[in-house]
């Protein structure tokens, strides 16, 4: 529940990210909304996403390690 | 302090000509175009064609303070005869979406820019510390000011790279400093930062916030922003190059507008004849498959790349008989002279560059900080890939992304190198955010922790630069205190212009960061003193380990001394190693 309320609070316009719209020459999804990714499609992309995060977590803080006690 | 509003003044004022005039050149058709868009070409035309016209001044050997002011006054007449024409489609822009309510996102990513672009002026507004800098950016414009032409210096190879961004910095210092310079390399950073949003908005991204925050916020950006370098040229050129490369549509005024800012990439840097390659192919790939019309954008935006580019080019075949010197010079009868000396990246075999993009950030040092790309990228760009459609736009850009990669590795896999794709990447890993957001709790959340993480560490590397140059920036720091905290060999320069006059002749072995030596310097590659003094140098500056320091016999030793240099230039006051200066006099 707790999760739901910050995420309402900090990000209101989920899912609609609302800005002047697609200018129309590259547009290629219905302006109406993003269709959400199916379950699996979805944790597959939270998967890659929060890796890719961690790695780069993990890379900044070796080198940290590194500087302050290499 | 008084100084820092004299700078931003002047950097208002030239940003503000340039892009006003360059408004006013561009086509009436165009004008009409997404706002980022017209706002940022303008930008990118004002600097350009600048940079072109000082290069023609500086070949007729006219290159002084007083034409630079005149090319400046010529800019802001220009610069008023246009503000009205650009006043109605601003004002049409604000009543369209300016009532809107902001959302909080927006308000937030609003925010981090914003203190982003803070700290980084307010640490360009101290004197520059990047070693690049100090070892050829700045030094080259204000050799061609003080000669009043494209001086030849011959003594690093780089000398002989494509000098159009320089010209700017020569036009800066003309003006008034090299401070200048930094921030009007800065400003171009802002232009490359809205041409990104219209990259955004030309993929059909619904936010061109997103986008945009997904370029600054990254420690490399940040870093590019805070001193002079090419790199926000050579971007904003590619970025606009591609960008109206990719609209036959709107005739030929863009295909002009691809043609110039191919040119302008190619006559920015070695490197940037990739970007101009790309141009044309995006420009040939947009009529595609209409071969006979692809073959001719793709002939034109070549020749005119070339034309626009040629200056350089031509000015090194004179001086070397090579045009692309040091490159491939064994082709031109020469020996082979490497460009750098570091060897970058883990290798060049197939699975190194299937692994380049996680090296690039989880043991990136190999490629130079390769961490500062920051995770967004590598993270969204395949979620936008895979689960957005596959437009033809989209998959141009993707195509285009995936050659430079391929260029970047085969060539040189420095990080920085990356930066001209940047703005694509930028604006493709924007639709990936959208989707992540769109989707489920999981990958909602996963989205909000990588964006957390990357402008978390944008934006602390931004605070960390502001907190190295703020105090010299507001003049509660003189400024050799502040260059003796933050470049490296400043004690021996500092002590060499104490002793010499401007009509020494000095020679420097050891280091070839010189560019705050007053006298008239040359960077040489052996310290025998009996041979510089035939060439006609009257002392030697000899900066070497400690270890091996020793005092030659016989010679007239006017300085001698040991100092330690900082760690880097984001601590400013982390010592790293000693090293040992000797000024030596020359006379017999």
């Amino acid at each position: 529940m707790s999760r739901r309320i910050i995420s309402r609070v900090m990000f209101p316009t989920v899912p609609g990210i609302d800005d002047l719209g697609p200018d129309g020459a590259g547009a290629g999804d219905a302006p109406s909304g993003l269709a959400p990714l199916s379950r699996a499609c979805s944790l597959a992309a939270a998967a890659w996403t929060a890796g890719v995060g961690l790695a780069f977590v993990f890379g900044v803080a070796k080198r940290l390690v590194w500087h302050l006690f290499g | 302090m008084r100084d820092a509003f004299i700078h931003v003044a002047l950097l208002l004022w030239t940003a503000l000509v340039w892009t006003l005039g360059g408004f006013r050149i561009c086509s009436a058709r165009l004008r009409r175009e997404e706002p980022l868009l017209v706002v940022a070409t303008s930008a990118g035309l004002g600097a350009g064609l600048t940079a072109i016209l000082l290069t023609v001044v500086a070949a007729l050997r006219l290159l002084t303070p007083a034409v630079i002011w005149g090319i400046q006054l010529g800019w802001t007449v220009l610069a008023i005869s246009a503000a009205h024409r650009l006043a109605a489609p601003l004002l049409r822009t604000w009543r369209a979406h300016g009532g809107r309510p902001l959302r909080a996102w927006r308000v937030c990513l609003g925010v981090l820019l914003a203190i982003t672009a803070l700290a980084t002026l307010l640490t360009t507004l101290a004197p520059p510390t990047s070693l690049d800098a100090t070892v050829y950016h700045l030094r080259i414009p204000r050799e061609f000011l003080r000669m009043h032409r494209l001086a030849p210096i011959r003594d690093d190879v780089r000398m002989f790279q494509p000098l159009y961004v320089q010209m700017l910095f020569a036009s800066a210092m003309g003006l008034k400093d090299d401070i200048l310079a930094a921030l009007l390399h800065w400003f171009l950073g802002v232009a490359t930062a809205l041409a990104t949003g219209a990259w955004a908005r030309r993929l059909g991204a619904r936010s061109s916030l997103a986008a945009v925050a997904i370029f600054v916020l990254s420690p490399l950006v940040i870093w590019e922003a805070t001193s002079c370098f090419i790199d926000f040229g050579l971007t904003l050129a590619t970025a606009l190059g591609l960008l109206w490369a990719s609209r036959p549509d709107r005739g030929t005024p863009a295909l002009a507008l691809a043609t110039l800012f191919a040119g302008l990439a190619a006559g920015s840097k070695f490197t940037g004849c990739a970007s101009a390659a790309l141009i044309g192919l995006m420009a040939a790939l947009a009529l595609w498959p209409d071969r006979r019309a692809a073959l001719i954008r793709l002939l034109v935006v070549g020749t005119g790349a070339l034309v626009v580019a040629a200056p350089w080019y031509i000015r090194n075949a004179i001086l070397t008989g090579n045009p692309v010197y040091p490159l491939a010079n064994p082709l031109f009868g020469g020996p082979p002279v490497p460009l750098s000396s570091w060897h970058y990246g883990f290798g060049h075999d197939l699975l190194h560059l299937l692994t380049s993009p996680f090296d690039l950030l989880v043991r990136g040092d190999e490629f130079d900080s390769g961490w500062a790309t920051g995770p967004a990228y590598l993270a969204l760009i395949p979620v936008a890939l895979l689960t957005r459609r596959r437009t033809r736009i989209r998959l141009a850009a993707a195509g285009v992304i995936a050659l430079h990669w391929l260029f970047w590795f085969y060539s040189s896999p420095q990080t920085r190198l990356l930066l001209p794709i940047f703005p694509l990447a930028a604006a493709l890993a924007s639709l990936g955010l959208e989707k992540a957001l769109a989707s489920g709790f999981w990958t909602r959340w996963a989205a909000y922790g990588l964006l957390a993480i990357s402008f978390g560490v944008g934006l602390g590397t931004a605070l960390i630069t502001a907190r190295g140059s703020a105090r010299m920036a507001l003049g509660l720091e003189s400024r050799d205190a502040f260059l003796h905290r933050m470049t490296w060999d400043y004690e021996a320069y500092q002590q060499t212009n104490r002793r010499l006059s401007s009509s020494a002749r000095l020679a420097v072995f050891g280091v070839s960061n010189v560019y705050y030596l007053s006298p008239p310097t040359t960077v040489v590659d052996h310290d025998n003193t009996v041979k510089l003094r035939a060439k006609g140098f009257s002392h030697l500056l000899r900066v070497r380990n400690c270890e091996s320091d020793e005092l030659h016999a016989g010679e007239a030793v006017i300085w001698h001394g040991k100092y330690m240099n900082p760690g880097s230039r984001f601590q400013g006051t982390y010592p790293d190693h000693h090293l040992c200066a000797q000024l030596v006099d020359l006379a017999p």
